[in-house]
């Protein structure tokens, strides 16, 4: 019998999958992939390239479908769910090539970006003053927030990131997946968004974050999911998982 | 007295930017010399990519001229970069997804016609990066995003160019290709390729680098041998960040 753990008062199953498969064109980018999540910790998922990181995130969020197994959060399962649905169960992401609208101005693109189920309601937080303010708010978050009036495609690779992770603040997400955030941004930039991931995490919110930049993982993550062809084979703490003879041969290079 | 050219490729006194807006290089001068590596460092929007962009003919300055082993190829198009010598691997992801990943590699070569060199070339850069050979045939929008940059990376060594710029390469690749990557800059510097390298790992590209140049504001701010730069405690604090290396004792 296990005995009830006092530290947390709820331990939340965060996002979670059991045996997921995805196969394109006779290869298996995700191969059986058991893995869960923890819930308000920074979670790492690292490996390869082609070691299906990318895909799992499409999976779970619905960008693509899985060919077999199950996707959860927080105990209901959304596999096969649309990506807006799986939105509004409070899943909010980004991508590792960055997606701004580029002609679009920097407050347009975080006024599109918002949680809203209809395009009315959409179209109408374009001129709803609390609305601007809540933007604006993420915006000198992010520290981007001289830029609100700039065209998106003006901003430099690095400013496009963090007004995507604005965009995904926006939505109110409950967990937030980052595919490689640190990938092109200077290190000061990429002090600036490790800073932000932990001040969210010590507000509540749960990450999962795909990234090469083995520094920021091990400083930043709780707990780091490692792939290989396609689904786990390590997980532990960044202190664990550094001496995993698998992971070293596999990922880190001896 | 009459020699060859000092550098493999000059940009002098370069102003560029991007339709009315602001400019983005203002009066930057930066030098290649063969055999060497120069690395491009400075915050995000300080132009790094827009440099390598006008060196491969992407952007035209709108003055400003830049040398290709001492000949004048200011004004030629991005058509003409592989005959000028020059390979220019950009940030983010240029494969044809909807091609194969050998067709996209082949795109490189292009300009080579005898089909023996091609043979070489290709088994050189399957070699060096083994996932292009095994996925040979597919399509390439189903790599990964890591192997896809493989992919572009060996397209770029097709032709064996005298200036290679490189934009951004270890984003997106996991360590252990960085590595290779990075080996790979090595050797082919010590081949005699000039390389023109952008990389937010700054100090793994230093590392890698013999000269530095800090870009702020559109032009070049300080340059010099990479070493002292990585030594520099200003230097250090202001772009490079994280830890410095071990080799910063006294």
């Amino acid at each position: 019998m296990n005995a009830p753990t006092a530290q947390s008062p709820t331990t939340l199953e965060s996002l979670s999958t059991v045996e997921m498969t995805k196969s394109f064109g006779g290869v298996t980018a995700v191969d059986g992939a058991t893995v869960s999540f923890r819930e308000g910790k920074v979670n790492g998922l690292i490996g390869p390239n082609g070691s299906g990181k990318t895909t799992f995130f499409n999976c779970v969020t619905g960008m693509i479908k899985p060919d077999s197994g199950e996707v959860r959060y927080r105990g209901q399962e959304i596999t096969r769910k649309s990506p807006d649905r799986i939105a509004r169960t409070g899943i909010g992401r980004s991508f590792q090539l960055c997606r701004v609208f580029p002609r679009m101005t920097v407050m347009e693109n975080l006024l599109v970006a918002v949680r809203s189920p209809s395009i009315r309601r959409q179209l109408r937080s374009a001129h709803d003053p609390e609305e601007l303010e809540r933007a604006r708010g993420w915006l000198r978050r992010v520290g981007i927030d001289h830029l609100e009036h700039a065209e998106a495609r003006n901003l430099s690779y690095g400013q496009q990131k963090l007004l995507e992770l604005a965009g995904v603040l926006m939505g109110e997400p409950d967990t937030i997946m980052l595919d490689e955030p640190a990938g092109g941004v200077n290190p000061a930039l990429i002090g600036r968004i490790a800073t932000l991931v932990r001040e969210l995490n010590e507000e509540g919110k749960t990450f999962i974050i795909v990234e090469h930049n083995m520094e920021m993982v091990m400083s930043l993550c709780d707990h780091v999911v490692v792939f290989d062809r396609g689904r786990p084979i390590a997980e532990g703490t960044p202190e664990i998982i550094q001496q995993d003879p698998r992971v070293l041969e596999a990922y880190l290079g001896v | 007295m009459e020699s060859e050219a000092k550098n493999l490729l000059e940009l002098r006194d370069i102003e560029a930017g991007y339709g009315r807006a602001a400019l983005v290089l203002r009066g930057l001068t930066v030098e290649v010399p063969p055999g060497s590596v120069v690395c491009l460092v400075g915050p995000n929007g300080a132009g790094k990519s827009t440099v390598l962009k006008v060196a491969s003919g992407m952007l035209k300055p709108r003055s400003g001229s830049i040398h290709v082993d001492g000949r004048d190829i200011t004004g030629d198009g991005p058509q003409s970069m592989l005959r000028n010598g020059l390979a220019h691997v950009l940030q983010g992801h240029s494969v044809f997804r909807e091609m194969t990943v050998g067709e996209n590699v082949m795109l490189g070569a292009f300009t080579l016609k005898d089909q023996k060199v091609i043979q070489e070339r290709v088994e050189f850069v399957q070699n060096l990066f083994p996932i292009v050979g095994e996925r040979w045939k597919q399509l390439a929008g189903l790599l990964s995003g890591g192997q896809q940059k493989q992919v572009e990376f060996a397209r770029s060594l097709m032709v064996s160019p005298k200036v290679v710029l490189l934009d951004e390469p270890s984003m997106g690749l996991d360590p252990k290709t960085t590595e290779k990557v990075f080996e790979q800059v090595v050797r082919m510097r010590d081949a005699g390729t000039a390389v023109l390298l952008v990389e937010q790992n700054a100090r793994r590209a230093l590392e890698t680098a013999d000269i530095g140049c800090v870009l702020d504001l559109g032009r070049v701010h300080i340059s010099g041998p990479a070493s002292e730069l990585l030594a520099d405690p200003t230097l250090a604090a202001l772009y490079l960040g994280g830890k410095p290396s071990v080799a910063d004792a006294g």
